[in-house]
């Protein structure tokens, strides 16, 4: 790395609002994804190395760097869905699904996730 | 010029890096490649071929080399995590010690993606039934809209002894 800062706490000018960095570095998000199930491409991520388009409306993502076991958060939202079902399935893959209002399952222009929890 | 001669940046010693800062590292300074290849598998005979789409992200980082760790790392990893007392991973130190893999090929990247996303028991045996369980092609070759999305299956014309179809 061309530079980096060493700290275990960070504070706002006045020295107050602390926060330690592991808690920062332990909120962010470990991964993203957006993803066009209709087109079938991946117009954005981090730290994902391939995404699985199961079916109608059903899609899973694996990822490059595993987190540490399968309890880990993973919002999703969709444009196309009324109704998203997601899961995490291991360590390093979550399935996603999305449903039309007929609560049929419906591919999306963008289906959006991310991930929070610990690292592997 | 390859792809990955394309690609400026060079690759800073990264073993014993972790692999996360790494991946940050290639975000920032490596442009992301949309592959055209896509794996088609059927991992079950009662669903329907599901297509795996390589991140582009992942594919500039296998074309630059010394970032990605060995997949073997990723078999070792699924092993713990297989097991009945498993609670955490106790070696993903693995991912970030291990020497990177070289530069690969975008060929040789796929090979790569489907030993790390694909099932097992898909790609260690995907010759040995009636058809292939699995099928390396271009994006084009696939059907050109999404009607009948449940309905696809690799076709039983193709032969098990030929590498290419």
């Amino acid at each position: 790395m061309a530079s980096e800062l060493r700290v275990n706490t960070l504070k706002d000018a006045s020295g107050n609002n602390s926060v330690a960095t592991s808690v920062v570095f332990g909120g962010s998000a470990k991964a993203w994804l957006d993803y066009n199930q209709s087109s079938n491409n991946i117009d954005g991520s981090y730290n994902v190395s391939s995404v699985s388009d199961d079916a109608t409306g059903r899609f899973s993502y694996t990822m490059s760097n595993a987190m540490s076991n399968a309890n880990w958060s993973m919002p999703y939202t969709s444009t196309a869905a009324v109704a998203m079902i997601n899961s995490a399935v291991t360590s390093t893959q979550g399935k996603c699904r999305s449903r039309d209002a007929s609560f049929n399952d419906a591919d999306a222009t963008q289906n959006c996730t991310c991930n929070h929890g610990d690292l592997a | 010029m390859s792809k990955a001669a394309e690609l400026a940046a060079e690759t800073p010693d990264f073993q014993g890096t972790h692999l996360w800062d790494r991946l940050c590292w290639a975000k920032e300074n490596l442009e992301g490649v949309q592959s055209d290849y896509r794996v088609v598998y059927e991992d079950s005979i009662d669903e329907c071929a599901k297509i795996l789409v390589p991140d582009p992200n992942w594919m500039a980082c296998a074309l630059q080399g010394g970032i990605l760790p060995p997949v073997e790392v990723y078999w070792e990893l699924a092993k713990d995590e297989a097991q009945p007392d498993f609670k955490k991973h106790t070696r993903g130190f693995l991912l970030h010690n291990t020497k990177p893999v070289e530069a690969m090929t975008e060929e040789q990247a796929i090979e790569y993606l489907i030993m790390k996303d694909c099932p097992q028991s898909v790609w260690r045996s995907w010759n040995e039934g009636n058809k292939p369980k699995m099928v390396i092609c271009r994006k084009e070759q696939l059907p050109g809209t999404r009607e009948w999305r449940n309905a696809w299956k690799i076709s039983e014309d193709l032969a098990t002894d030929e590498l290419a179809a």
